[in-house]
């Protein structure tokens, strides 16, 4: 926790409270944010079942292509010309418009050396981040909130879902799950009763329990969780653009502007496994992760674009 | 399936009997996620409940010849010629000595030894096929003959290595019971009543029960809850069932999924279970209880004819902390004040909903 932080629970445990707002770190202390400003933000959209990159990113010129894929090759004139070699998926007008300013970078052929055929060890090896498999390690994301955010803060990392995913799981950095929607005690109205409530815990979180290490940080961490909720209410606050991934890609954005030191969300989106309709499905989709990346430019402040990365696996 | 479990943990006459099959569940892991099969994930969880006390050798060859294992570990994949080392790995490092214990070679062989144990794809049901079976010498620990995967396990809790696998158990169930990383002496008799129990784990757990250390402070405020145990409480001592507390919408925001161990070495402990996601869904939960509770049974009942101390002392006691900590007490005597200077109506709710999420109920 956060020296500011500790020093709201502080004040909140004072005996009277009168004021009944909702607890917030950045009502009590005016934008202390965890992170600095120039910090570089990764925003991690994972393309669950695995997208066809080869249908996404189309090599233009390649005979062999055509007839492998026959069917469901790309018609090269219908591509967005990246270069001479490679054009993009006509569903994807945004990130075209975005590499003619020079904003994209294209990796292409990534893999693992010794794929055996099974989904889960393959899955395992890229949440991991390793090629070797073996001893389960933390995930590359939990890796990297490790590195940026140690214990000291509570927004490293942001995932979109019921729970924190074993990739972001950190060793001695915690990430985040966050809904999509504002709901629960993302929203950003309290009642007085469970502000009263709330405060009744952060009194609990303020002061030594004498019930052991253990106790003091399930108080502490227990106080701290509202703080950090109603944090983020505020970016649930407006509404968001309709589209599936541009409603979470928005609130990415906010939390972004919010200044709150988030450096790692990720977001995952699907499904890509299609079994039938490929090649309808797979526009559908990248249409919506098109969708979804300008929802996110849009909602971006302009002071933020240089320290964020938006990458998809 | 998560309902039978934990509805069982909460209302079994035997709790550590439940318990240990939680314990077993997060050292001899199988998950869901892999294993894809609810009726083996069944099997398995039934197989902690009825060895999970006996002789730990029972146990260990029961679940290694079970769908479960031998497909979360892919040893139904280990066929002679083509081993799979996945489990003979994780039997040695993983369930029973420890790294550091057992050479690559050991584990290459033992691989070997465990060829041709696999599963019927028409029945579900363990088979073991001598055409897929590595019939040859093997060396195993510095023994050679034809070893066979069973014998293995033998060798593991009655041969050489018997005593490093009492004492990685004792400070495994240790740890889980009182408090993590118990000191070397305690590990060490621990292990030496196991031993002298047959290597039966109810007599290791009566060697736990029985030390001092286990009464100490150190152990009372040693552990947190796991999700499981945290919902399971709950709905004991409010009286819901898993139909009315609906633990599955929220304990995977917790952190912990029954049947669904996050990889195989298991949950880890304390701090794991300590984070903002885990507040949010056990607030989440809470609130699902407390608005059940008062329909429901009513346990607590209106508390507003009792004075402020005594109302706070009824729903500490209703949940069962008896020693709660000043600062506990005095927050929600404040609260209760408070409530009854303005809406009152949120008093016996408030309580409802806080006295779970005091760090005293969090406490195992």
């Amino acid at each position: 926790m956060t020296d500011s932080t500790r020093s709201v629970l502080a004040s909140l445990s004072s005996p009277a409270p009168t004021d009944l707002r909702p607890l917030s770190r950045r009502y009590f202390l005016q934008a202390t944010a965890a992170g600095s400003s120039t910090d570089g933000v990764l925003v991690v959209v994972t393309m669950a079942g695995g997208n066809d990159s080869i249908n996404t990113v189309v090599p233009i010129n390649d005979s062999a292509y055509v007839s492998r894929r026959s069917g469901l090759a790309i018609p090269f004139a219908s591509t967005l010309a990246l270069d001479a070699a490679r054009g993009l998926h006509p569903s994807l007008p945004t990130v075209k418009a975005q590499w003619d300013l020079g904003n994209v970078a294209v990796i292409e052929g990534v893999g693992h050396p010794s794929p055996d055929l099974s989904h889960f060890t393959s899955m395992a090896r890229v949440m991991q981040g390793s090629a070797s498999g073996g001893v389960p390690t933390p995930g590359w994301l939990g890796r990297a909130g490790d590195l940026l955010g140690g214990t000291d803060n509570p927004f490293v990392g942001v995932h979109f879902g019921a729970s924190v995913p074993l990739v972001m799981a950190g060793q001695s950095s915690q990430a985040i799950a966050v809904p999509e929607r504002p709901s629960g005690l993302f929203r950003s109205t309290t009642s007085s009763v469970d502000q009263r409530q709330q405060q009744a815990l952060a009194r609990i979180g303020g002061s030594a329990t004498g019930l052991g290490v253990m106790g003091d940080e399930l108080a502490r961490r227990g106080a701290e969780a509202f703080v950090v909720a109603n944090d983020l209410a505020g970016s649930y606050a407006a509404a968001t653009p309709a589209g599936r991934l541009a409603q979470p890609m928005t609130l990415a954005a906010r939390f972004v502007n919010a200044n709150l030191g988030v450096r790692v969300v990720r977001l995952l989106y699907g499904d890509f496994d299609h079994h039938a309709e490929q090649a309808a499905e797979h526009a559908d989709r990248l249409a919506e992760f098109d969708a979804g990346l300008a929802a996110f430019l849009a909602a971006l402040a302009p002071a933020h674009h240089r320290r964020t990365v938006v990458l998809t696996t | 399936m998560s309902h039978f479990w934990l509805d069982r943990c909460r209302t079994s006459p035997a709790p550590i009997v439940e318990k240990m099959v939680l314990f077993w569940h997060g050292h001899l892991c199988s998950s869901m996620d892999k294993v894809g099969d609810h009726q083996a994930m069944f099997e398995q969880n039934q197989l902690f409940r009825i060895h999970g006390l006996g002789p730990v050798e029972t146990l260990l060859q029961t679940v290694s010849t079970q769908a479960a294992m031998l497909e979360y570990l892919d040893n139904d994949a280990n066929v002679a010629g083509r081993p799979n080392e996945n489990f003979a790995r994780e039997l040695m490092e993983l369930f029973v000595l420890g790294v550091g214990f057992y050479s690559e070679d050991d584990e290459r062989e033992s691989a070997r030894a465990w060829t041709g144990h696999g599963v019927n794809r028409d029945t579900g049901q363990y088979e073991f096929r001598n055409d897929r079976h590595d019939s040859g010498l093997k060396t195993f620990m510095g023994i050679t003959r034809n070893w066979n995967g069973p014998e293995i396990i033998t060798h593991l809790v009655t041969g050489a290595p018997l005593i490093q696998a009492s004492r990685f158990l004792a400070a495994k169930l240790w740890s889980y019971l009182a408090y993590p990383n118990p000191g070397a002496a305690l590990v060490d008799d621990l292990a030496s009543e196991f031993r002298a129990g047959g290597m039966r784990i109810d007599a290791l757990l009566r060697a736990i029960l029985m030390r001092p250390e286990f009464l100490s402070t150190e152990a009372r405020q040693g552990l947190v809850r796991t999700p499981i145990e945290f919902v399971v409480a709950a709905m004991r001592h409010t009286g819901l069932p898993c139909s009315e507390a609906r633990p599955e919408w929220t304990i995977e925001g917790m952190g912990q999924q029954p049947y669904y161990p996050p990889n195989v070495s298991g949950w880890r402990q304390n701090r794991y279970w300590i984070s903002a996601p885990a507040v949010w869904a056990k607030s989440s939960f809470s609130s699902r209880v407390r608005r059940r509770a008062i329909e429901v049974n009513d346990r607590l009942g209106d508390t507003q004819s009792l004075s402020v101390n005594a109302a706070v002392d009824a729903a500490l006691g209703l949940f069962g902390i008896d020693q709660p900590s000043s600062t506990t007490t005095n927050s929600l005597r404040q609260f209760v004040t408070e409530e009854r200077a303005s809406t009152r109506w949120a008093e016996q709710s408030g309580l409802l909903y806080l006295t779970p999420l005091t760090p005293e109920f969090q406490l195992a």
